[in-house]
């Protein structure tokens, strides 16, 4: 279910009249949790078994970290979930149903085969039945091997369920490719599977509350509604901000009230988040697209625009869907950190990466980077330690090379980031150039040509597209004409023109304050009269089709 | 890494006291730009669709209306795709045809054999004396649904009232939908107008070689355009090449039958048809010789058993240099394929009547 469907908009009402109505806690959280498990089936049924999954295992796991031993009957009531859960999801032929045919049943549910609901089926009911069992056992071990069990246990599984359904097909691809090369032929499974949308950013967020159970950082959470919603809230469900159980689990303390000072600064989030989606980020994306579709033979003005068009896309689409989640949080009452703090104003890479989608940053530095010895090591070991962190950061973007190398290449910049500054922080006039108003346009021009060069990587799919690309992007080929730009196909104009649309609000952003603050700063007709103009302009440049946001397939 | 932000929870919700309630406030947020929606819906029927038109389909829709509107009917009408757009001027077809023949070109760009089989109905209640179709080797490929703007202006232009999902299967649900759209839920579809016209006329301005078609042209629909050359032309050679091939490689059985039972909408409503294999690129001509080849004999075949069917192959007929591009001919490859179709209809309206006669 995308944001900007009228199936999301009913959804939303409902959830905000029974916020509206119901004033106990609980209900509330079992409500929004079972309205978070339609937003979610509504793209496929099945992908729920994966978040009940990740639920139970994350929520038994910080428990037994903690030492609480669950009773039999308590262990029986998640096994039962987890196998009703899985025999709800993937028995019923849910599409067929939808169409009107008639339930599936057993023998067809395990007549799919290696690829089909056979091999998940035995999965799920085998995880209820190993669940209790290991649980009894791991109480056997003492405390500190009882502790790293529950965690690796966790881990495991979170890590395992990622990669079967997103790296799976990559890694075989790969061994029959390295297979070709060593002159031997591997005959490598290829799953048809779909990837469930938004895996990557909850199962972060799910290890996220584990290891911090582990650390101590945080308590673990006695009731399971509401562990349940920390982990399938659906406002940021499929695409973040990647939430700590600290961000999220506290606002469920009190009961939630709608406040007329929290419907309005929301409102007025969602509606920036709209603008940036609907409004710029699906109109500039076919500019970007018709080059990058057939990128040889472009020039490198075209490579430049489309390159451009793509980083304008990506932060509005991304920011946007975040911008809404933080919105339809607020107005429910529940506050969300940010994710984007005008990255492309960053003056250096490190700064860069201190504003763009800072919940995955974080998160890398506190779950990897940091473990690994972060920056408390030799040069070279710190050196390490970033490339590490910032190519498992890119492959964590999709099961691509393209985002392998786009994380090493982020890697190789924060390293050398990090040793150029060491010069200047020695050269007292270069850090004073540095520091005035030309040195800062300086770093900041320097800065958004690598990003720009950082995007491309991550645009262009095909290996032979992407070295054409860079060729083009580092070497200018003198070619000026405007008919080469690209220009003679798509739709040049509304891209351009929603391209400086964003160029101009976001830098008025930038300079003042925010839009949505600006915003709700206003006198109520005057908001009212700009959500009037909005609504006018979205109504011609809505979309026909749907765009769904890019962060989904991560 | 870290001296990233940090991760602390927000102590507080940023905003500002208001007096109205909340579900007023919410009322009120919502509706203001709804009612900006419905300023542009109505302004959308009222003023930019009866201004501007529909977008890039307008021709579709301004087929229906010509064909519908009372005019002195053409002996032969062309139909087809972006190829007959582009490479059949009417006035040459006529010149070479005879003096009695007046023909018009109805083509519409991107139509494909299903395509075509959704505007057989109107087309054939026109009664011409003959239907000319022009089909690239593709038409042997498996038959496709209609893109869904295109179905919504079918849908505008009348071409539905004979309920076309009935007839073809390759239509899906959702063009079946769109093809008996509501008028409003049509014009909700359309809303995008205002931008189109925006685009193609500044990327008319901006890049003389693409064309911009004249819409409402049942004559000479071509606007003269330059040729495009060395790496642009071989990346559209490879990108047509890419596409067919992929065609090739699916399930193709059906194609055939799908053209035939395109011939078989006019036949069967009493209209003739001469079906041409449209001119191919010599670069692309050699993978495609062979399905150019399946496609006329399976057209052949059908035409040995009904005198209402001709069949011509025109896909040797062009040099390179009388192609502008990878697909469509230039202003010499016009007139010359103009003069071909021209000569087919001569010669089967002389077969014709002698076979009456």
């Amino acid at each position: 279910m995308l944001f900007q469907t009228t199936e999301f908009l009913a959804l939303f009402l409902i959830v905000l009249t029974w916020i509206a109505l119901i004033r106990k806690a609980r209900t509330q959280h079992g409500l929004l949790l079972l309205a978070s498990y339609v937003f979610y089936g509504w793209w496929d049924v099945r992908f729920l078994l994966l978040i009940v999954l990740s639920t139970t295992i994350d929520f038994a796991a910080a428990l037994g970290i903690s030492g609480r031993r669950l009773t039999i009957p308590q262990r029986a009531a998640l096994s039962a979930l987890l196998a009703g859960s899985t025999i709800l999801f993937l028995v019923p032929d849910w599409p067929a149903l939808q169409d009107g045919a008639g339930w599936g049943s057993w023998s067809q549910a395990l007549a799919g085969g290696w690829t089909g609901r056979g091999l998940a089926l035995t999965a799920g009911l085998g995880f209820a039945i190993a669940g209790p069992v290991l649980y009894g056992l791991y109480f056997r071990l003492n405390e500190q091997a009882r502790r790293r069990a529950f965690l690796i246990t966790s881990i495991a599984a979170n890590l395992l369920v990622l990669s079967f359904f997103k790296y799976f097909n990559f890694f075989t691809a790969n061994l029959a490719g390295l297979g070709d090369l060593a002159g031997m032929s591997i005959d490598a499974p290829i799953m048809h599977i779909a990837l469930p949308v938004g895996i990557s950013f909850y199962t972060f967020q799910t290890m996220s509350y584990t290891i911090d159970c582990y650390r101590g950082d945080t308590p673990p959470e006695q009731s399971f509604t509401r562990f349940a919603l920390y982990v399938a809230y659906f406002p940021q469900l499929v695409a973040g901000p990647i939430l700590r159980p600290s961000q999220f689990l506290p606002f469920l303390d009190t009961p939630w009230r709608l406040e007329s000072r929290n419907v309005l600064s929301g409102a007025n989030l969602v509606l920036v988040g709209l603008v940036k989606k609907v409004l710029i980020a699906d109109n500039v994306a076919p500019f970007a697209d018709q080059v990058f579709n057939a990128p040889d033979g472009q020039p490198t003005l075209a490579i430049w625009l489309a390159t451009a068009m793509f980083a304008v896309q990506i932060y509005c689409d991304f920011s946007g869907y975040t911008d809404i989640a933080r919105g339809i949080s607020r107005i429910f009452g529940i506050e969300i950190p940010i994710n984007f703090n005008f990255p492309y104003f960053a003056t250096s890479i490190i700064d860069f990466w201190r504003r763009w989608h800072i919940s995955l940053s974080t998160w890398l530095r506190d779950y990897l980077y940091v473990p690994l010895g972060g920056s408390r090591v030799s040069t070279g070991r710190l050196y390490l330690n970033l490339m590490i962190t910032m190519v498992l950061g890119g492959l964590w973007h999709g099961a691509a090379w393209n985002f392998v190398l786009w994380g090493a290449y982020q890697g190789t910049l924060l390293c050398a980031n990090r040793l150029v500054r060491g010069w200047f922080t020695d050269a007292a006039a270069a850090a004073r150039f540095l520091a005035s108003p030309v040195g800062v346009a300086f770093r900041w021009a320097i800065t958004a040509y690598l990003w720009m060069l950082g995007w491309l990587i991550f645009r262009v799919t095909d290996p032979d597209d992407l070295i054409y690309c860079i060729r083009r992007f580092v070497i200018f080929d003198g070619r000026l004409d405007l008919s080469s730009l690209g220009l003679g196909r798509g739709d040049p104009i509304v891209a351009l023109l929603a391209a400086g649309a964003f160029v101009v609000l976001h830098s008025f952003g930038f300079a003042s304050r925010r839009w949505d603050e600006r915003l709700t700063s206003m006198p109520i007709p005057l908001i009212a009269g700009v959500y009037f103009v909005i609504g006018l302009l979205m109504f011609y440049a809505w979309p026909a089709g749907e765009a769904p946001f890019i962060y989904f397939q991560f | 890494m870290t001296e990233s932000p940090d991760v602390r929870s927000p102590t507080s919700i940023p905003g500002r006291d208001v007096a109205w309630p909340p579900g007023v406030m919410i009322v009120a947020l919502l509706s203001a730009p709804f009612l900006g929606a419905l300023l542009g819906f109505v302004l959308l029927t009222a003023v930019v669709i009866p201004r501007v038109g529909y977008g890039g389909v307008n021709r579709i829709v301004s087929l229906g209306a010509h064909i519908a509107s009372p005019y002195t009917r053409p002996t032969a009408v062309c139909l087809g795709n972006s190829v007959t757009i582009e490479g059949v001027d009417a006035t040459l077809v006529e010149r070479a045809a005879g003096t009695d023949v007046s023909v018009e070109n109805l083509a519409i760009a991107g139509a494909h054999a299903a395509e075509l089989r959704v505007q057989a109905p109107l087309v054939a209640a026109a009664r011409p004396a003959l239907v000319v179709i022009t089909l690239l080797p593709e038409a042997a490929a498996a038959p496709q649904d209609l893109d869904l703007d295109k179905a919504y202006a079918y849908g505008i232009g009348g071409f539905a009232t004979d309920d076309p999902c009935s007839r073809i299967e390759s239509l899906s649900e959702k063009t079946c939908s769109a093809l008996s759209a509501a008028w409003w839920r049509a014009a909700l579809r359309m809303r995008t107008t205002p931008i189109q016209r925006l685009n193609s006329a500044v990327r008319a301005r901006l890049n003389p070689a693409v064309s911009t078609r004249r819409e409402n042209k049942w004559t000479a629909p071509f606007l003269r355009h330059g040729s495009i050359s060395g790496l642009r032309l071989q990346r559209h050679i490879s990108e047509m090449r890419d596409t067919w091939l992929a065609l090739q490689n699916d399930d193709n059985d059906s194609g055939p039958a799908e053209t035939i039972a395109l011939a078989k909408e006019f036949t069967s409503r009493g209209v003739p048809v001469l079906m041409v294999v449209a001119p191919v690129h010599p670069d692309l001509l050699p993978g495609f010789e062979p399905w150019a080849e399946s496609l006329v004999e399976s057209l052949r075949g059908l035409a040995a058993t009904n005198p209402d069917v001709a069949v011509a192959d025109a896909s040797t007929l062009l040099g390179a240099d009388l192609f502008s591009d990878a697909l469509h001919p230039n202003e010499d490859g016009r007139s010359v394929f103009s003069a071909f179709i021209g000569a087919q209809i001569r010669e089967f309206f002389q077969r014709s009547r002698g076979v009456s006669g």
